[in-house]
């Protein structure tokens, strides 16, 4: 069974019939591609990052921040990060819900590789940015947390929440596949709000720990949900192609059919 | 159906306003809530170190209820004319916010507070400002970070040393260190940026006396009881004398055949005095006094040879409730 599931990953495409998606070689290795590409970059720029220093910490001040971001500064929680990491790895599983569901259930390699590119889109522009970006956590500037972990080189990946994006990224997925599966059912207003709530809560949590700042976690929920969002989307199979999105060297190309 | 009130946290609305309405405006409160207009000066490299021979201070706790006590602990304070005065938090009931400094602080202390970066509204005018020297020197207190803007408005209303969550100052022979013990005492030792600074900065000292002052009570018999995470090693760094507040009454409490003290000082205005022996403290460990009859200050006279703290009530202030002498 493990064998035949690594396979429906592998060759998803040999299994849709009438599915709302469809898969473009092209297409999947540009996000694919892209996908890796942020991830090594990352990879190499946190070679190079230094962790704070003691001087740095004990410079940091408050009172630099936007009143928006600066009331995180004051948080400093362990059970609002054991929130966060239930709602993360729950929303992990929610693409099983696809492999149950009746209609998606012979899509479901297809399902997993839009999952998987989503996945590694909105990881890898999280951990490409953190490491860009460079910005102390909120707990950095308070004075209850522990040096050791202020010194650690994860105590400069606040912006943007990983968590808050990947679990919106998840959720908003989730949301647009059943859409897409089942666009007439009853169900999906609460499937949206759902969604939509979610993320919300895991990113209160993660200010609620220290760990982000307000900031963080709405750049983190915006883009996670325009990635769970489009990755479906840009896949679906065009009734009427008058308007498509294909990932190209210089952006994203727009073709517009003029008929 | 209407509801009559919503309360979140600085906002209390009096109308009554429909469920639709009523979540609009909870809606609207939430995206507020962290923006209220609470401007920090930056951090600067503030530091009191002033010499004298001899001092004397003042020592209150949970004072910040405006009310007869607070009036009456204050004028006992102002009695003594001393060098300066320290707290022991909660100087601020009940959210610590900036509109209530004046009433719940302003008016019994600003002659000890020189606060010129506070919001105008805030700033003192009293002795210190005029001599351009502050004169009070607080510790953070549960009830001074329970509003939307945690210690903010504390932060912002007066002008400290260090990094104002904590801090040191030296004045004579003695230094000063207080710490942030939390919103429920949760302060950890011994990892945390203030516990590290505190360890070296008590090690370091070259003070005759080294008095450590924070909220929370390591020990104490009464309502709230022993704060277990605040029982920090701090003989073993240095300290003379731990001071604190958090327990509406007054203690002492120290190791059998040891003269190094925990006091425990929160009657400086709090209407509400909480009971002795509540929770009783380990006897067999521990020597232990406890007075809760009615408000008081704690007055220190100090040399290079001596600290004498003797803790005074209001109804009496020629006699000593208690009495701790502190030699070098």
């Amino acid at each position: 069974m493990q064998r035949l599931t690594l396979l429906f990953i592998f060759f998803p495409f040999f299994l849709s019939a009438q599915s709302p998606y469809e898969i473009d070689r092209n297409k999947e290795t540009w996000i694919l591609g892209l996908g890796v590409a942020t991830y090594l970059n990352g990879f190499i720029l946190e070679k190079r990052l230094d962790p704070l220093s003691l001087d740095d910490i004990l410079d940091l001040d408050r009172s630099s921040l936007s009143r928006f971001d600066r009331n995180a500064t004051f948080k400093f929680s362990t059970k609002g990060d054991q929130v966060n990491d239930i709602l993360l790895y729950s929303s992990f599983s929610l693409p099983l819900f696809f492999l149950q569901a009746h209609k998606s259930r012979n899509d479901f390699g297809k399902i997993l590789t839009l999952y998987g590119e989503t996945l590694l889109t909105t990881s890898g522009l999280t951990y490409l940015t953190k490491r860009l970006a460079k910005r102390a956590r909120p707990f950095v500037y308070n004075e209850l947390a522990a040096i050791s972990d202020k010194q650690k080189v994860s105590a400069r990946f606040s912006f943007f929440s990983r968590h808050t994006a990947v679990t919106a990224s998840n959720c908003f997925f989730a949301a647009k596949v059943f859409s897409d599966y089942y666009p007439d059912s009853k169900l999906k207003p609460y499937v949206w709000v759902t969604a939509s709530i979610v993320p919300a809560l895991s990113g209160f949590f993660r200010v609620q720990a220290g760990k982000h700042f307000y900031s963080d976690v709405v750049v983190g929920y915006s883009l996670g949900a325009a990635v769970g969002f489009l990755i479906p989307h840009i896949h679906k199979v065009k009734k009427d192609k008058r308007i498509s999105f294909y990932p190209a060297p210089t952006g994203i190309r727009i073709t517009w059919n003029i008929r | 159906m209407e509801y009559p009130l919503i309360t979140f946290d600085y906002f209390i609305i009096k109308k009554t306003y429909s469920m639709k309405e009523n979540l609009l405006i909870v809606t609207i409160l939430l995206l507020l809530g962290s923006c209220e207009k609470i401007n920090l000066p930056p951090i600067t490299n503030l530091t009191v170190n002033i010499e004298a021979d001899s001092i004397s201070f003042a020592i209150i706790g949970d004072f910040g209820e405006a009310g007869d006590p607070a009036f009456k602990v204050s004028e006992l304070v102002k009695s003594w004319s001393p060098d300066f005065v320290v707290t022991l938090g909660d100087n601020n009931y009940d959210r610590g916010e900036l509109s209530t400094f004046q009433e719940n602080i302003g008016q019994y202390y600003c002659d000890f507070i020189y606060n010129p970066d506070a919001p105008a509204d805030c700033q003192c005018n009293g002795m210190a400002t005029l001599e351009a020297q502050n004169k009070f020197f607080p510790t953070l207190g549960n009830h001074d970070q329970q509003n939307a803007n945690y210690s903010q408005p504390y932060l912002a209303a007066f002008t400290l040393p260090g990094k104002e969550t904590y801090y040191s100052f030296r004045w004579g022979p003695a230094e000063f260190f207080t710490v942030n013990s939390g919103k429920n005492g949760e302060a950890d030792c011994c990892g945390s940026e203030q516990a590290s600074w505190l360890k070296t900065a008590l090690l370091q000292s070259k003070a005759k006396f080294k008095v450590v002052y924070f909220h929370h009570p390591p020990y104490s018999s009464s309502n709230h009881g022993n704060f277990t995470n605040m029982q920090w090693p701090f003989e073993e760094w240095g300290a003379s004398i731990v001071l604190s507040g958090h327990s509406h009454l007054y203690e002492r409490v120290n190791k059998i055949d040891t003269d190094f003290y925990y006091v425990v000082n929160g009657l400086g205005g709090r209407k509400k005095i909480y009971g002795c022996n509540v929770n009783p403290v380990d006897e067999i460990d521990l020597e232990h006094f406890c007075y809760n009859e009615t408000h008081g200050a704690i007055k220190v006279e100090a040399n290079n040879d001596f600290m004498k703290l003797s803790f005074i009530a209001i109804d009496d202030p020629d006699a000593k409730i208690d009495e701790i002498i502190l030699f070098d």
